[in-house]
């Protein structure tokens, strides 16, 4: 997962590391606040414990083992912000004492590992877990936050590797960085993280931090109230700005009708006018006959479509709970 | 002696199975545990080689830790700018020859090196065929009907100046690593515009990586020697969360511990050093050189 020298182009890592100043200079102030005199020792101590971990080969089923990077485990204990200063830490460990990793490339793979990481999945899992989870639905959420947290920095790295070739060629258009476009890094990075990475994260996340619920749960980090509230709050103002989507002109890119298409590229294919009108849904083009007003149908479809999404999402919620 | 008197062998030890061992150290095959001591030996040679080559009496030993940090950091950048092969060839040489100097060996160097460059080796190969990169073919693998497959030359090019950019970048990276003891680079950060707080967690969190490793070590150590038959799957990733644990909750006491100490010291968050620093003219001269070759590079 670290990249390492040469396969970024300058442009790239300036920008990443540009990415992460921000990003570190909030961190090194929330944890200030949060952590104050005892930081020095107890950040150290927990990048120490992150590089440890990292070198850790966990058993799969098959016979096989992997590492983990812990990132969602140190989020979990310290906290998304102490996690950032931690990781960055065993990074430049990592990268200046052993030529782990690079120096080029230390901002993309702080901005990988040590945000996007810790972030996505002490998110996921604090949305997993909500409400008082039993000891079956920690673990799942662990598990899935190992999970997604792990895939989306791979995703994050296959971005950066797969836009090489279009931002660094030498005039005759060959690549000087990473040589594979995104359609080759995506999928090659999506499928070993999806089938093999993705798992030993899950498993180790949830196997350590649901072993210090059973004997520390102390020691874990308390989420300030009010951080899903501003979740929430998001949310919100997401779907109150649904219509803005009604300014944009034409069809979404890919989402032509057969009309359209014809109208593109002269015909419809057959296939597609075959299965057209297989299923005529409810509110078909988000469009309600009895308003006769295309603006209100689509702001009332976007109303009906989020209530019936948070009627699933609270009833699932109401079974998890059980469990 | 007679029958009756004879030690037998208790019934959970005939159980023992000398099969490939999965999960444990047992067995013909390597499990996790013998893995995760290899890893830490291989991790605790490193750190005891870096010193050994540091201290040392070479070409860049003698060049003051930050300049040695400012020059690396600059030729790192040149290679990361060059555009074609022969500066980056240029740029490997010179490594080479700067680690023959400051007498690094230089099968120590290859060692680091040599795994970065065979994965990018492997890594890069698919793009030396037509199929990602077009161009004039230069060895034909197969024709049928309409399915072509060969090897472009401009493929090939890009291969070679990807791999020549990695590995020149990659080796002056450890030869600096390999010539700068630990203290030092801690020291030579401090020049850098990074906030105090971070470099004095970043010296402390190298020392409590020893610290940690050994215990990891030693519970890894004490788990083979006590395990004579392979763990199933689920008995090893319990074993494991609770290593994994028991080294967590060391680091917390630790902190809590250090702190303290640090506290009752009179640590107001201020982080001074003893050693100050001197440049001197060989310093000079290696900072100009690195400032010349990346003004060469953005010219090449």
């Amino acid at each position: 997962m670290h990249i390492p020298e040469g396969y970024l182009s300058p442009k790239t890592c300036g920008i990443l590391y540009a990415a992460m100043a921000p990003i570190w200079y909030l961190a090194a102030r929330k944890v200030q606040k949060t952590l104050h005199a005892k930081q020095i020792p107890l950040l150290a101590l927990s990048a120490a414990f992150t590089f440890v971990i990292m070198m850790f080969n966990i058993p799969i089923p098959g016979g096989s083992t992997g590492h983990m990077v812990g990132g969602v485990i140190v989020a979990c204990v310290l906290g998304p912000w102490a996690a950032v200063i931690s990781i960055s830490t065993a990074l430049v460990i990592q990268a200046l004492l052993f030529g782990d990793g690079g120096i080029t490339t230390l901002g993309a793979n702080c901005f990988n590992l040590a945000f996007i990481m810790p972030f996505t999945g002490y998110y996921i899992y604090q949305l997993v877990s909500a409400g008082s989870p039993g000891y079956r639905r920690r673990w799942v959420a662990l598990f899935i936050a190992g999970y997604v947290a792990m895939n989306m920095a791979a995703v994050a790295v296959a971005v950066e590797l797969g836009i090489q070739p279009l931002i660094a060629s030498s005039p005759d258009g060959r690549p000087l960085y990473a040589p594979y476009p995104l359609s080759v890094t995506m999928p090659a990075m999506a499928l070993s993280h999806l089938l093999f990475f993705g798992f030993i994260e899950a498993v180790g996340t949830a196997m350590v931090v649901s072993y210090i619920f059973k004997t520390n749960e102390a020691l874990l980090h308390k989420e300030e109230t009010g951080a899903l509230r501003r979740l929430w709050i998001g949310l919100a103002i997401l779907i109150v700005l649904t219509p803005v989507g009604l300014l944009a002109k034409g069809t979404a890119w890919g989402e032509w009708a057969t009309e359209e298409l014809k109208a593109i590229f002269g015909y419809a294919p057959e296939g597609m006018r075959s299965l057209e009108g297989l299923w005529i849904s409810l509110l078909p083009d988000y469009n309600i006959p009895v308003f006769n007003n295309p603006l209100l149908g689509y702001i009332f479809s976007a109303a009906i479509g989020s209530s019936v999404i948070m009627v699933i999402i609270y009833l699932a919620g109401k079974i998890w709970k059980r469990g | 002696m007679g029958a009756s008197n004879r030690i037998k062998t208790p019934e959970w030890l005939r159980e023992a199975e000398l099969v490939p061992c999965t999960y444990c150290a047992t067995g013909k095959g390597q499990g996790f545990i013998e893995k995760n001591l290899a890893v830490i030996a291989s991790f605790l040679r490193e750190v005891l080689e870096s010193e050994g080559f540091a201290n040392r009496k070479g070409l860049l030993q003698a060049i003051d830790p930050r300049a040695r940090l400012s020059g690396v950091l600059m030729l790192m950048i040149s290679g990361a700018i060059m555009k074609t092969a022969m500066p980056l060839i240029v740029l490997l040489v010179f490594a080479f020859m700067a680690a023959i100097a400051s007498r690094v060996t230089l099968s120590v160097l290859i060692r680091r090196v040599m795994p970065v460059a065979i994965f990018t080796f492997f890594l890069v190969l698919p793009s030396a065929f037509n199929f990602i990169s077009h161009g004039t073919p230069v060895l034909r693998i197969f024709r049928w009907d309409s399915y072509d497959l060969y090897i472009t030359a401009e493929g090939l090019e890009g291969i070679y100046i990807f791999l020549l950019r990695v590995v020149s970048m990659v080796s002056i990276l450890s030869l600096f690593v390999l010539t700068t003891g630990y203290p030092d680079i801690f020291r030579a950060l401090q020049s850098f515009p990074i906030p105090r707080f971070f470099i004095a967690a970043l010296s402390m969190t190298f020392r409590y990586i020893i610290v940690l490793i050994r215990i990891a070590e030693d519970s890894h150590l004490a788990k083979k020697a006590r395990t004579i038959k392979p763990l199933t799957l689920k008995e090893g990733h319990g074993w494991l969360a609770s290593r994994i644990w028991l080294v967590m909750e060391r680091s917390v006491e630790m902190a809590e511990g250090i702190h303290l100490a640090m506290a009752a010291r009179g640590f107001n968050g201020d982080v001074k050093t003893m050693r100050v620093f001197e440049m001197k003219g060989r310093d000079y001269v290696w900072v100009g050189f690195a400032v010349f070759v990346l003004l060469l590079a953005v010219q090449l």
